[in-house]
């Protein structure tokens, strides 16, 4: 019952949120001053010692779930287990929904196997309103912009991904640019453009920044050009890279500048304004396997040495201590920072956008 | 009482009462659980709007949404043009080789045979992402040369791709089927009418092909319920194409945002109904076909056509299948496992071939783990099955217990539960039964031991019909107790059986996707699992590395098996 009436009165606030925000509002760079103070006095090192401890004592162990890709995790995980030796992170690695279907079950069949989950943050809010994390305010919240975080300690993001056309420079039709997404209109691009089937989220960021009405025209327009229906970001950039299609609606821009930079493809990104930004968020389990452990990697991951092992992949971290390693990312136009409020119409937004593309 | 002069007949010393309740009792129990409540509660579940079967609150909401879903015609058209089309195609390549093998004289017949095998060990997520490698509109080998030279490409996100692939697949279960009725058939009227000097063709139409029909029919019944129940190709062809079939639909009602159990489980039962009705249908062709005895058990030596100029063509188009069947598929994999992003040959990636790949699952933990997972899974749940199934069989076909028919039934019943379905029935006796088992192996070992049960009573009741009870009634007259004739006398004579049905439940563990997708975690992932992730993750270079390395492993095991079980492995 209060269980219930928790949940109705979150779907409310929710509500009110949304109501309140319709109009597209370009959201303070990742260098904004955070005001959220810790909960602790302590500083992040000391914190992060303490956990230490506590975390070895226990066993060593952390279960992490993200939608890191494999590649970058193992990449960034490796730091922290260098620096705190002893410790072993399992990452399971899924898309979003994936990964939320997989925690949803866990918990439902009684078992608590994860001790932190680190994915977008519509999925990471639905895990919190369902009552499957607990708060915690990591000692380096106050580095990270408010839209990184939430100010209970609910949740708090490491990275963001900005959402951007990619586009495969080769395969890109003669006379064809693309700056916006009106662009993936072009009839030129039938059968040339690719869409993550679960980018709702894109849909309902975009209908901020464009109106109701021209954000259905353009997905309607794009539904046109039949894209192809794809799971999961990484596979979808790796294909535009290898010439399978010469456009996506939305790629991670991290991928797409590893293709371009590290990679040598011919890969480029629209330089949309304003930049759609996905937070990826954290929280913590309500029922952590690995108490100590999954605040450990909590603390180090939004740390300035867990943000610069994030960086180090490419990908963008969420405080404003640590620059990004390819700020071509994101310096040409405001940031949209996908929040909570977007949520409120989340079941419109993904009927709208299953009926448009197709999705059963 | 029967119970106990059979008891008493086959040796067991214990009191009639004790042999009953432990014997049919535990097995019935253990069965039971094993089908029957997995089964209700996917019903329960999908006739449920709460979130356990202990919350039960009806609805036919779920049905309501997959019967009157405007999209449903259009699931039920693509499922089932998917499993004939596919069932076709199967039919047709295999029944093509297995006449030219058995039935003509062309030359190599033993290599051929072989050859049609090797498909059969390649799992199908490997199989499929060959395909996808091959025939991706852009990007695909064979549709660059043909975009190249054409202008136009194929699309293997498209119904006929998914059909393409998929019967490509199980070409050689059809092989083996119809190799099988072709080397049995009684030869005598096809000899009558060559001497009434009908020609070859009219022989055929007339003679071999009315004989052969209730042959073909259960194949192609056997083809359909396969491919409608199969997961790799709906997921990794047909999500991409938009082409939904009832597997991946399962799957997407549970990967959506929110998760929507209830539905999945009524996608669940209609894809059951389906399942078990195209077993039904199999069975009353089959009980049918006795009047055709001409495709008999006897060891009949039919005479082989002679093809006379035909040959070549024969050699051509077996041939052919050998390299697009065969080598293309292996050759791709082999490719791409030595690149780091996958791109259509040239001579620049040529000169950027790696060992990263290679390098990546040797050092990868969760691989290693998925693949220690994917052997203790394989080696358990083919003993669990095969020692259940031994003990099962015995009490079917030795003893006249009360109940034993349902035993037979109870084992024989998983043969209808598509994997994925087996998956999502299991997560709603895990969310009612509080025992902790999911995200363990022991959740994958209560799937593997069910979907397989079937195999192994079929091989263990088989077997020990040949054996004659006079041999275990001696061992009762030497004053032997029920055990010591059960694993002493009757065992070593099921050995051969008992072998084969281990060998092939392992080997069919290892390729195991449609169950283990939705019930593993990071500590129970297995092989085809970690391939499949991997995919989600865009890794298909390692992937690739990791099916050239999963084909070199289950070429090893068969070959280590064979040598180890001699002709009965062979003959699994």
């Amino acid at each position: 019952m209060e269980r219930k009436l928790a949940t109705t009165l979150a779907v409310l606030g929710l509500l009110v949120a949304a109501c309140g925000g319709t109009t597209p509002v370009a959201q303070p760079s990742p260098t904004a001053t955070a005001t959220a103070k810790p909960t602790t006095t302590e500083s992040a090192d000391q914190v992060m010692a303490r956990l230490y401890e506590a975390a070895k004592a226990e066993g060593g162990q952390v279960a992490f779930y993200s939608s890191t890709n494999t590649d970058d995790a193992k990449k960034i995980l490796p730091e922290f287990e260098k620096k705190f030796p002893g410790m072993k992170v399992t990452h399971t690695r899924k898309s979003g929904e994936a990964l939320v279907q997989q925690l949803v079950t866990e918990k439902k069949a009684g078992q608590d196997l994860y001790d932190v989950v680190e994915t977008n943050l519509f999925e990471v809010a639905f895990v919190v309103e369902q009552g499957y994390t607990q708060k915690y305010v990591t000692a380096s919240a106050g580095d990270f912009p408010a839209d990184a975080r939430a100010t209970d300690g609910s949740w708090i993001a490491a990275r963001f991904n900005n959402d951007l056309p990619g586009i495969n420079t080769t395969k890109l039709p003669a006379g064809v640019t693309i700056k916006t997404w009106k662009d993936l209109c072009n009839p030129a691009l039938s059968g040339k453009i690719a869409v993550e089937q679960g980018d709702v989220v894109v849909y309902s960021a975009l209908r901020k920044i464009l109106g109701d009405a021209e954000a259905q025209n353009v997905l309607k327009c794009i539904a046109a050009n039949k894209p192809s229906l794809r799971s999961g970001h990484t596979d979808m950039a790796n294909l535009l890279a290898a010439g399978e299609f010469a456009v996506t609606l939305s790629s991670n821009g991290h991928r797409l500048a590893q293709l371009k930079y590290e990679e040598n493809k011919p890969i480029d990104w629209a330089k949309t304004d304003p930049i759609i930004t996905d937070v990826q968020a954290m929280a913590l389990s309500n029922k952590p396997k690995n108490p100590n452990g999954g605040k450990l990697l909590l603390e180090w991951l939004v740390s300035p040495d867990g943000q610069k092992a994030i960086a180090s992949t490419g990908r963008v971290p969420a405080s404003g201590k640590v620059p990004a390693k390819y700020p071509d990312l994101y310096n040409f136009g405001k940031l949209f920072f996908v929040n909570d409020a977007l949520r409120a119409d989340f079941t419109k937004d993904a009927d709208f956008w299953r009926a448009t593309l197709g999705i059963k | 009482m029967a119970a106990t002069t059979v008891a008493r007949r086959a040796g067991i010393r214990l009191p009639a009462w004790r042999a009953d309740i432990l014997i049919v009792g535990a097995a019935a129990l253990l069965l039971g659980y094993l089908t029957i409540v997995p089964l209700a509660m996917l019903l329960l579940g999908s006739l449920s709007s709460g979130s356990s079967a202990l919350d039960f609150r009806f609805t036919l909401q779920n049905f309501q949404r997959v019967l009157t879903d405007q999209a449903s015609l259009e699931l039920l058209a693509n499922s089932v043009m998917y499993g004939f089309g596919s069932a076709l195609l199967a039919f047709a390549i295999g029944t093509g080789v297995a006449w030219a093998v058995e039935r003509s004289d062309v030359p190599g017949r033993s290599i051929w045979y072989g050859l049609a095998l090797v498909p059969l060990i390649v799992p199908g997520i490997v199989h499929t992402i060959a395909w996808l490698f091959l025939l991706s509109p852009e990007i695909g080998w064979i549709n660059t040369p043909l975009k190249a030279l054409f202008g136009f490409s194929l699309s293997v996100y498209s119904l006929p791709g998914m059909i393409w692939i998929e019967g490509l697949h199980t070409a050689p279960l059809a092989f083996v089927l119809m190799s099988a009725a072709f080397r049995t058939m009684d030869p005598s009227l096809e000899e009558a009418a060559a001497t009434s000097r009908a020609d070859p063709w009219k022989t055929f139409r007339r003679i071999t092909l009315p004989l052969l029909l209730p042959t073909a029919a259960s194949v192609l019944l056997i083809l359909f319920v396969r491919a409608i129940e199969g997961f790799e190709v709906p997921a990794i062809i047909g999500l991409p194409g938009r082409i939904y079939v009832y597997t991946s639909r399962i799957y997407t009602s549970l990967n959506q945002y929110p998760p929507n159990f209830g539905l999945s489980a009524a996608y669940g039962a209609i894809l059951l109904f389906i399942s078990v009705g195209g077993l039904l249908i199999h069975n009353r062709v089959t009980r049918g076909s006795e009047r055709y005895a001409t495709v008999t058990g006897k060891a009949y030596r039919p005479r082989r056509v002679e093809l006379g100029r035909l040959r070549v063509i024969a050699i051509g188009a077996l041939v052919s299948y050998a390299i697009v069947a065969i080598a293309l598929p292996l050759l791709v994999l082999l490719y791409a496992s030595f690149v780091r992003i996958y791109t259509v040959p040239s001579l620049e990636t040529l000169g950027e071939l790696t060992l990263r790949n290679y390098t990546f699952i040797a050092t990868d933990e969760l691989t290693r783990r998925a693949l220690g997972n994917s052997l203790l899974l394989g080696a358990a749940s083919a003993t669990v099955v095969v020692a259940l199934t031994a003990v099962i069989a015995w009490v079917t076909i030795r003893t006249r217990l009360p109940g034993r028919g349902v035993l037979d039934f109870l084992a024989f019943v998983p043969i209808t539960i598509p994997g994925i379905v087996l998956g999502i029935s299991l997560l709603w006796v895990y969310f009612t039964i509080p025992i902790r088992i999911y995200g363990t192996l022991w959740i994958l070992l209560v799937a593997y031991v069910t979907r397989y049960l079937p195999y192994g009573i079929r091989s263990a009741s088989g077997g020990i019909v040949q054996i004659h009870r006079e041999l275990e009634e001696a061992a009762a007259a030497a004053g032997a107790r029920w055990w010591p004739t059960f694993t002493q006398v009757l065992l070593p004579l099921l050995r051969p059986a008992l072998i084969g049905a281990w060998v092939y439940i392992f080997i069919i563990s290892l390729r195991e996707l449609g169950s283990s997708i939705l019930l593993y975690s990071a500590d129970s992932v297995v092989l085809a699992v970690r391939i499949f992730d991997l995919r989600d993750s865009g890794n298909y270079t390692t992937i690739a590395a990791l099916s050239v390395f999963l084909i070199v492993l289950l070429v090893i095991l068969v070959a280590i098996l064979q040598r180890l079980g001699g002709r009965t492995v062979r003959e699994a």
